[in-house]
């Protein structure tokens, strides 16, 4: 295995990783530098912004950033910072405008990020200061996909497909209409709160880390799936109870866990509480079959796109951003989706389950957070420090390509986990992109090890 | 002092270096307005040009 795939902290090998890089300001700084300065990270959603002069603000890494739709439609992200003295030319979470000032001087931008005014500048400024060489400063690299918006700071980085890859297959069904239609979901909301962790044990959990579920035990004995009202146990319906689990790890640092249905591939009732939301669902679940075929029967779970971006293939679904302020402190978001054209009494039950799951109240969100800030915490002395944490779950039971594209798992394995920190790794000792992809002749996957 | 959270597109403006200026727009912002030069005796090549003028540099509404 190639030398970029470990480190003085990663032991992928083995199946060991320092404390360190889930602690230490050192090494979070080396992850500020190295990697979120390259990687493709979530943005946010078209559905936010869909009219000129609308905008949210996200943030890529540490660093605030605004996700905004000029005057003639297109996206752009812009470092929400002024270009003279640095202040933040954005201070709203979104909303709609024609121009972004600077409170501190007024130096204003238009919804382009061109500098459209200046105060005084004939008479201070004129002949010396370019304007067309202040515009708000815009990654380099930016794409929108079935509503979602991806930048990297990192204008040699890869096409945002190639820097996918075999998880696309995944993601797309969290992104695509329960009807098996390509693209077509909207955003009804987002959580935002910060939780006292290291960010990568929130990614590293939606990579496919079912070893935790004992840990949600008193949520699923409460019941407060979908069809909790209906007396059903468990955090969601088991609509995937017939099908076979996967857990797939890939060469980019992303894992998913996703599930196949049986051949037949017949509807599980999902939504029992109501009878007209299940009908609606029967009908997408049937539509979906008709569409997609035998590839209907791959159903998303979850996933983590490397490094900060998870998913929630169904229940509940949506996108999660683990954005970090600090080696110990994270600043979870959650952007919940549904299908744009649902009926509205389908949003407004999913919303309520959504808010019941997920979030800072949401109840499987809280056993989640309990988790990862004791790790974190615990994880800062000095004895526990000279302690790795273990990996060494299923270790080569993986097969590249069995059944589906990637290093695929038919049993609960944390080689999606080993996977994400080699890649980690690569980024961190300054691989060039080749390597990143796999691309240097080396074999990565851990059935090479 | 003028606020020019009050200016509205028609409204005529004085600025400091003596212009007459047509409101145009209120970028609403409470800082910038987009106006439309209708004289500057120290510039008169601004005659006609439109322009964001910062709050600053406004010294009174005209009455038309």
């Amino acid at each position: 295995m190639s030398d970029a795939a470990s480190n003085q902290w990663v032991d992928s090998q083995r199946g060991f990783i320092s404390r360190d890089i889930f602690v230490d300001p050192k090494v979070y700084q080396l992850e500020l530098e190295k990697l979120f300065t390259r990687a493709w990270l979530f943005v946010g959603h078209e559905s936010q912004i869909p009219n000129p002069g609308d905008f949210f603000t996200s943030r890529m890494g540490e660093e605030s950033v605004i996700l905004c739709r000029d005057k003639k439609g297109e996206v752009h992200v812009f470092l929400n910072s002024c270009r003279h003295r640095g202040m933040k030319v954005c201070r709203y979470e979104q909303g709609n405008t024609s121009l972004f000032t600077c409170p501190y001087h007024s130096w204003t931008y238009a919804t382009d990020g061109k500098l459209q005014g200046v105060p005084l500048y004939k008479s201070l400024y004129d002949g010396v200061l370019d304007r067309s060489e202040h515009s708000l400063i815009e990654v380099p690299r930016l794409v929108k996909y079935k509503g979602t918006v991806w930048a990297s700071w990192d204008a040699q980085a890869p096409d945002f497909f190639t820097y996918l890859g075999d998880a696309k297959q995944h993601i797309d069904q969290a992104l695509d209409c329960r009807d098996g239609r390509e693209g077509g979901s909207e955003v009804i909301g987002v959580h935002k709160w910060i939780i006292p962790a290291n960010w990568k044990l929130a990614a590293e959990n939606f990579l496919g880390d079912t070893y935790h579920n004992p840990s949600h035990r008193s949520v699923d004995l409460i019941g407060i799936g979908p069809s909790a009202a209906a007396g059903v146990k468990g955090r969601r319906d088991d609509e995937l109870a017939k099908a076979k689990h996967i857990w797939v790890s890939f060469m980019q640092g992303h894992g998913v866990h996703s599930a196949i249905a049986p051949e037949g591939n017949e509807y599980v009732n999902s939504f029992l509480s109501d009878p007209e939301i299940e009908e609606y669902f029967r009908h997408c679940f049937e539509e979906r079959k008709r569409r997609l075929g035998e590839q209907a029967r791959l159903l998303p779970f979850t996933g983590t796109i490397f490094p900060n971006t998870s998913y929630h293939g169904r229940q509940p679904r949506g996108l999660c951003s683990w954005h970090p302020h600090s080696p110990t402190e994270t600043e979870a978001w959650r952007f919940f989706l549904v299908d744009a054209d649902a009926p509205a009494q389908v949003k407004e039950y999913l919303r309520h389950y959504y808010m019941r799951y997920s979030g800072p109240a949401g109840m499987t969100e809280q056993d989640d957070m309990e988790n990862w800030l004791y790790a974190t915490r615990a994880s800062m002395g000095t004895i526990a420090r000279r302690y790795p944490f273990n990996y060494q779950q299923s270790m080569n039971t993986s097969k590249m390509n069995d059944l589906v594209p990637g290093n695929v798992s038919t049993q609960m394995t944390e080689e999606m986990a080993r996977g994400y920190y080699r890649a980690w790794s690569r980024y961190l000792n300054d691989s060039d992109w080749d390597i990143i992809l796999g691309r240097d002749g080396v074999q990565h996957a851990a059935a090479a090890e | 002092m003028v606020n020019i959270f009050d200016l509205k597109p028609g409204d005529t403006i004085r600025l400091k270096n003596g212009s007459l200026c047509e409101v145009v727009e209120n970028m609403e912002d409470g800082m910038w307005v987009m106006v439309r030069y209708v004289s500057s005796p120290s510039d008169p090549s601004m005659e006609g040009e439109e322009e964001l003028c910062h709050a600053e540099q406004v010294v009174e509404t005209v009455s038309q």
